[in-house]
C-alpha cells in the first residue's frame, strides 16, 4: 500500500505547519508568555489548567505528536519493503485518529468551557483534522484497502 | 534517493525549530506593548511594596489561581528583595472567570490585608497554589492560611464574604479593563505595559532604564 504523492505532500506540509506551531506554543509556555494574538483569548487558554498535564505544556505532547508523524511518514517513502510500508501506514493512521479526537476535545474545551479561543490551538488543531481527514481519504481511495490498512 | 529523503527531513525540521524560536526571540525585543494604564487604576487603596516615594512604579495585574502568575512570584519576591528600594510596587486584582476560586483568594488576600497581612496571605496563596486550586471547595485551606499568618480567624472569616473585600477586587478588575489587560499577569511600568519580562535581569534594567527616563 502506497500513500498517494498530493497525499504525502498534504500530510507533511499539514504535520510541519503543525509542529511549528506546537513548537512556538511550547516555547511560550516554557518562557511563561502569552504570544501575540489576533484575536484575544490566547493568554486564556494558554494559561489555563488545562494547558499543562503534570506540569507539562500540552504543546509539547502536540510538537512531539507531529515530530512522530513527519518521521514516520518519511520511514513510510523511504522503505521498500511493501509490508513494512504498509504496518507503517497502520500505525500513522491509528495515531492520527487518536490526534484528531485529542484535538477535537481541546477544541470542545474552548469553545464550551474556557469560552476563548487561541489561534495557535485552532490552526494545531486544523492540521490534525487535515492529516486525519486526508489519511480517511487515502483509505477510501484504495479499493482494496481492508487487507493491507487493518493488519 | 534515500538520504536526500531524510536530509530534507532534518532539514524541515530544523529550519522550524529555529523559526519557532526566532520568532518567540523577536516578540520579547520591543518592551511595550502599546497599551497604557487606565485613568485613576491605581489608588490609595492598592497593596504596595518597595519604595513608596520612588519614581518608578510596576503594576502587576494578577490572579492567584494563575499558573504563569505562579511562575512569575518567585521573580517579583526577589526583584522587591534585590531592588525593592528602587521601585514601588502595586499589585491588584485580575481574576479570571476560567479559575474557580481566582475570586475567592482575591477575596482571602484583601481580608487579610484589613488586618494588615495583605502581602503574608498573598504569599500563602501563590506557594501554596497548587494545593487549593483543584479543590472543590478551597475555604478551609484560605482559613488555614489565615491562622498560620496569625490572623484573626473570627474577622477574616467575617470579612471573607463582605462587600469591602468584592467591591476592591471588582474595582481592581475594572481597572484592568480600563488598562487593556487581556490575560495575566499583565506589568505596567510607569503607566506603559511592558511584555512579561523573561528574567530577572531584564526586569532590573528595565526599572533602572525607567528611572533615568521616567
Amino acid at each position: 500500500m502506497r500513500l498517494h504523492t498530493a497525499a504525502i505532500i498534504i500530510l507533511g506540509i499539514a504535520a510541519l505547519i503543525g509542529f511549528a506551531d506546537a513548537l512556538y506554543l511550547t516555547i511560550n509556555a516554557f518562557a511563561n508568555t502569552v504570544p501575540p494574538c489576533l484575536i484575544g483569548g490566547c493568554e486564556v487558554v494558554t494559561t489555563s489548567v488545562y494547558s499543562r498535564i503534570f506540569g507539562i505544556p500540552i504543546a509539547l505532547f502536540g510538537a512531539l505528536y507531529y515530530v512522530t508523524i513527519m518521521t514516520l511518514l518519511v520511514m513510510h517513502v523511504d522503505f521498500k519493503d511493501e509490508i513494512k510500508k504498509g504496518k507503517i501506514l497502520v500505525t500513522i493512521f491509528l495515531i492520527v485518529n487518536a490526534g484528531a479526537l485529542v484535538s477535537l476535545f481541546l477544541v470542545a474545551l474552548q469553545l464550551f468551557v474556557l469560552n476563548a479561543i487561541c489561534q495557535y490551538c485552532m490552526i494545531s488543531a486544523l492540521a490534525s483534522f487535515i492529516i486525519c481527514a486526508t489519511l480517511w481519504h487515502e483509505r477510501w481511495r484504495t479499493c482494496n484497502c481492508r487487507a493491507e490498512w487493518s493488519s | 534517493m534515500r538520504i536526500v529523503i531524510w536530509l530534507a527531513f532534518i532539514g524541515a525540521i530544523g529550519l522550524v525549530v529555529w523559526g519557532a524560536f526566532s520568532a518567540s526571540k523577536n516578540q520579547g525585543d520591543s518592551t511595550e506593548t502599546g497599551v497604557v494604564l487606565g485613568v485613576d487604576a491605581v489608588t490609595p487603596g492598592d497593596h504596595t511594596m518597595g519604595n513608596a516615594s520612588s519614581t518608578v512604579e510596576v503594576v502587576e495585574f494578577s490572579d492567584f489561581q494563575c499558573p504563569a502568575c505562579r511562575a512569575y512570584f518567585p521573580l517579583v519576591e526577589q526583584l522587591i528583595a534585590d531592588y525593592g528600594s528602587n521601585f514601588k510596587f502595586v499589585y491588584k486584582h485580575y481574576p479570571l472567570p476560567q479559575h474557580a476560586h481566582a475570586e475567592e483568594a482575591a477575596y482571602a488576600a484583601e481580608a487579610a490585608g484589613l488586618q494588615g497581612k495583605f502581602f503574608e496571605m498573598y504569599r500563602k496563596l501563590f506557594e501554596n497554589q497548587l494545593d487549593w486550586a483543584e479543590k472543590s471547595d478551597a475555604r478551609e485551606l484560605f482559613i488555614g492560611y489565615a491562622k498560620e499568618i496569625g490572623l484573626n480567624i473570627g474577622k477574616f472569616t467575617s470579612d471573607i464574604d463582605g462587600e469591602t473585600v468584592e467591591d476592591k477586587v471588582e474595582d481592581d478588575h475594572s481597572a484592568g479593563v480600563r488598562s487593556g489587560v487581556r490575560g495575566t499577569p499583565s506589568f505596567y511600568l510607569n503607566g506603559k505595559q511592558i511584555k512579561n519580562p523573561q528574567s530577572l535581569e531584564e526586569f532590573k534594567s528595565l526599572i533602572d532604564k525607567a528611572a533615568v527616563q521616567p
